[in-house]
């Protein structure tokens, strides 16, 4: 008896490491980056989280690309385009020697089927608005929701479908010719070259993902993910998917039938995934992993502070396009009063919080939108005088890049550091000594955040700034981020922690979600003056006078009517050993694989 | 015999049907909604509701259209699960199925669990023996204090020791991660420590009860080894209290092994488990509790069947 259990014990073990042994057969990667959580989303047309959208440059290649080393957007399918005099027109020239990994050519009709996808309400794309951008978008959207909804009903009741699918031929994206393609838009746009070189503009292989479509009467039709596993997957980029082992690693093989494969060092990288940043950093600590892109609070403070004597040299600290600030909620009284918001954006000491909270190098920060973002210059371009600069390259909310091909825009200042006046201010409103005493529905000031190690800090150092300069009380209220989410589109909140990265080099991206009605714009600012500067910059061409207007747009929303209260830019820190090469610290955080490699 | 199995084999689909239930109706009260992501526009919040069968209710509405859609809901995932084995799309990663993140995961976990169970049984049966012969001096003793320390310390404090030791101290193990031999090693060791400690416990008191048997007497009158006596006559009846435990243990190594996937990394079911609740992914929750419930049962009836053949003397009902 006892040596039937010892031998099955045995063999039981046995097995299982011969079984994980055999398994083990991996191949030799060259890179090893460690890519934080597990993917969420693989289709390009529909991805929105960075750790996707830097797997997926990896795999597909669009029109135009970015540098991940000076940001410029450069060809890549196409090796050319123009743009029309009215900055309306694009045409691309797609290079005929561009290949699918299937040997397929890459064609401009692969871009309008990939783009008129993203267009399909049944993707349900994050990003669909972009494409909003083209003359015909929005109606085809629109009509196409109208046909979803009348065939829905139809089939629900029994009736055959009668309404028919909009005309894809209404949508301004031509297909002139295999290698070319125009694309009209609404209005100029100065950041649509960026968005080309965006994942929401990949191309997709249709003839490979055509046999995964369900379409099922009575539902919306989607493709069953498995058009994205590797084997199934079709793709145009510098690597092709070779493994996917969920919640454990990706691994891109280089593609061989890519244009540019003279210019792919790495003939393999593996991505792994893992939730936990604490595990990461230690696997990237003893060697198994040669990047990491995403460090945990407490190991990059401590990473700073040696980087700072001259240990860690591996560390990267690098400010990035993103803002953490605290919203009001602009409809709930007493918040309601710009002098109330006012006061309390006020009495917030920035400087403190990143020197003695965030300690990750951080930049204190008043304006919303941050410093940095920058669209490209039309050629020729000078200051003219509707756009009243102080000198020839510069202005209030812009500046000329040195080399002339790019315009800086030059945030808003908001509100300083001020108790005094923010004394004041609350006074005005009718508050403090002598007038009523301040409370909200609940009582005390309901500080919302989602529960992190870093986000407590800072709202218990917020509270008491509050309490100590204006007598406030405030009381922190800490939810999980599924409630937190909730609470915030209810609009159930006082004032609640916030923070925003932007995907393209335009201070639009920081401001749209403040329009009156926006999706995003959570604690329900409203402005008029704000919406009509944004719809008044949306149809100015010359870009330092868009700037201006831009500008003017922000100061209301972070000073005049105080609808955010933003505390510092977002750092990036990056992990890597000086064997690895290809990796530029940029402020979209991006991390182009096309060019990463290992030295020798 | 087979009447037996055939009756819990039936039972199995109706248990099932009732977690499933009960599973979803805790999910209706879950707070937050998977579909509630900036980046998300509102517009494509009804339609990406529809995409993963969800109904969107707005948040106003009266609580009998709520329940109609809740019910709605769960008939379209039943009929689908019940129709087609398939659990659907998972929300939090569009680009899988739950039976795809499942298929993935769930492997890498039975591994571990099985590994574990079987290092747990030989040196948990081990010591235990080894206690009971040398009773009441210093190696009854020095495995009886393992013992205490095994149970009384949580996963999460012998992981957390063992990884600073052997993978930091020693560089003998790596620091997490899977798929090599050499990085189950720590984790199994860890998840069985709890079970090891439990079984020499159980394997010592039953010998120590068996050991002055009359029939063992008879055995060492017959002039047979002492070996032979303790490991071939004294350990069969002793080992039926460990075999009653390997139900409930096999449940708690396969629930229990959380902790220790995320000490060691491990891309396991459990930590899918948690993570599916933490993102309010409907189907990956539902799928995550079908397997284990399913686990469960059937890991139970084998060890009552198990139960018949290491003693005669339990004959299960409706055996004739």
């Amino acid at each position: 008896m006892y040596r039937i259990l010892l031998v099955t014990c045995l063999l039981v073990v046995a097995g299982l490491l011969v079984a994980l042994k055999m398994s083990w057969g991996r191949d030799r990667v060259d890179v090893v980056l460690a890519n934080g959580e597990e993917i969420h989303e693989l289709d390009p047309g529909r991805m929105s989280w960075m750790h996707d959208i830097r797997t997926a440059y990896g795999l597909w290649e669009g029109l135009l690309t970015m540098n991940p080393k000076t940001l410029a957007i450069e060809p890549a399918v196409a090796s050319e385009y123009s743009v029309s005099p009215d900055g309306r027109t694009y045409t691309f020239t797609l290079r005929p020697e561009a290949r699918w990994s299937n040997g397929d050519p890459v064609t401009a009709e692969d871009f309008r089927f990939a783009w008129m996808r993203v267009l399909d309400p049944a993707t349900a794309a994050d990003y669909y608005t972009y494409l909003l951008l083209i003359r015909g978008g929005e109606q085809y959207y629109n009509a196409f929701r109208a046909y979803y909804d009348a065939a829905g009903a139809a089939h629900k009741a029994g009736w055959p479908v009668t309404s028919t699918r909009p005309d894809p031929d209404s949508v301004a994206i031509r297909v002139i010719g295999p290698h070319r393609l125009e694309v009209e838009l609404v209005r100029p746009v100065a950041y649509f070259p960026e968005l080309i070189a965006f994942a929401t503009f990949l191309p997709v292989h249709r003839a490979s993902m055509e046999k995964f479509l369900v379409d099922r009467p009575g539902q919306l039709p989607y493709y069953d993910p498995n058009w994205l596993k590797p084997g199934n997957l079709v793709s145009n980029g510098p690597f092709v998917l070779t493994r996917w082992d969920m919640y454990d690693r990706i691994v891109l093989t280089r593609n061989e039938q890519y244009w540019d494969r003279a210019h792919v060092p790495s003939r393999r990288i593996a991505l792994l995934a893992n939730p936990d940043v604490n595990t990461s950093f230690l696997s990237y600590d003893s060697g198994q992993c040669d990047v990491l892109s995403n460090l945990p609070e407490a190991a990059g403070q401590a990473l700073l502070a040696q980087h700072q004597q001259g240990r860690r040299p591996d560390l990267y600290v690098f400010p990035v396009w993103g803002t953490y600030y605290y919203r009001f909620n602009c409809k709930q009284p007493p918040f309601d009063d710009v002098r109330v918001r006012k006061a309390l954006a006020m009495c917030i000491d920035r400087e403190a919080i990143v020197r003695s909270i965030t300690r990750r190098g951080e930049r204190a920060q008043s304006s919303m939108v941050t410093p940095g973002l920058m669209v490209p210059l039309p050629p020729g371009w000078r200051a003219g005088p509707s756009s009243g600069p102080d000198s020839p390259d510069h202005g209030p909310g812009w500046r000329v890049s040195d080399d002339h091909k790019s315009l800086y825009y030059e945030p808003a200042d908001g509100l300083p550091f001020d108790p005094a006046a923010a004394r004041k201010l609350l006074a005005d409103a009718g508050y403090g000594p002598g007038g009523k005493p301040f409370a909200t529905k609940a009582g005390p000031v309901q500080l919302l955040l989602n529960d992190s190690p870093i986000h407590k800090p800072i709202a218990e150092a917020i509270a008491k700034m509050w309490q100590e300069h204006l007598g406030l009380k405030v009381e922190l209220e800490l939810q999980a981020t599924g409630i937190f989410r909730t609470r915030l589109k209810e609009h159930t909140f006082d004032v609640a922690r916030a923070n925003w990265y932007t995907d393209y080099g335009d201070p639009t991206g920081f401001l749209e979600m403040f329009k009156r009605g926006d999706g995003n714009n959570d604690g329900q600012f409203e402005s008029k003056r704000f919406d009509d500067l944004l719809v008044q910059s949306d149809n100015t061409v010359e870009p330092a006078h868009r700037f201006e207007l831009i500008r003017q747009a922000e100061r209301v929303l972070v000073a005049e009517e105080c609808g955010v209260a933003p505390i510092y830019q977002y750092v990036g820190q990056f992990l890597y050993r000086r064997d690895i090469g290809g990796i530029w610290p940029n402020p979209k955080l991006q991390i182009m694989l096309k060019g990463v490699a290992k030295h020798r | 015999m087979i009447g037996y199995v055939i009756r819990r084999l039936i039972q199995l689909p109706i248990i099932l049907w009732v977690i499933y239930t009960l599973t979803y109706l805790l999910i209706c009260q879950h707070p937050g909604n998977p579909f509630l992501d900036d980046k998300t526009p509102k517009e494509q919040r009804a339609l990406l509701a529809a995409r993963y069968g969800v109904i969107d209710t707005p948040k106003d509405a009266p609580a009998r259209v709520v329940w109609r859609n809740r019910a709605t809901t769960y008939v379209n995932y039943l009929g689908r699960l019940v129709l087609h084995g398939d659990f659907g799309l998972s929300s939090q990663h569009a680009g899988k199925t739950v039976g795809d993140i499942i298929g993935s995961t769930l492997p890498r976990s039975l591994m571990l669990g099985a590994f574990a169970l079987a290092l747990a049984v030989l040196v948990g049966c081990s010591l235990g023996v080894l206690a009971a012969v040398r009773s009441h001096g210093p190696v009854d003793y020095a495995v009886m204090l393992y013992a205490m320390a095994g149970i009384s310390l949580p996963t999460f404090v012998i992981g957390a020791m063992l990884l600073s030791f052997f993978a930091f101290t020693l560089g003998l193990f790596p620091v997490g991660g899977w798929g090599s031999p050499s990085q189950i090693i720590l984790p199994a060791v860890t998840l069985s420590l709890p079970f090891t400690a439990y079984i020499a416990r159980l394997t010592r008191a039953g010998m120590l009860d068996v050991l002055n048997a009359d029939y063992i007497r008879t055995a060492r009158a017959k002039g047979l080894s002492e070996r032979r006596v303790v490991l071939r006559h004294a350990f069969k009846p002793a080992f039926l209290p460990v075999l009653s435990f390997l139900g409930p243990a096999t449940a708690a190594i396969l629930t229990g092994s959380f902790v220790v996937e995320k000490i060691f990394n491990i891309p396991g079911i459990g930590r899918t488990f948690v993570i599916s609740v933490q993102s309010n992914d409907y189907g990956l929750i539902l799928g995550t509790v079908m397997i284990y419930s399913t686990l469960l049962i059937v890991a139970n009836l084998i060890v009552d069947l198990a139960y018949g053949w290491v003693d005669p003397r339990i004959r299960l009902e409706g055996d004739a």
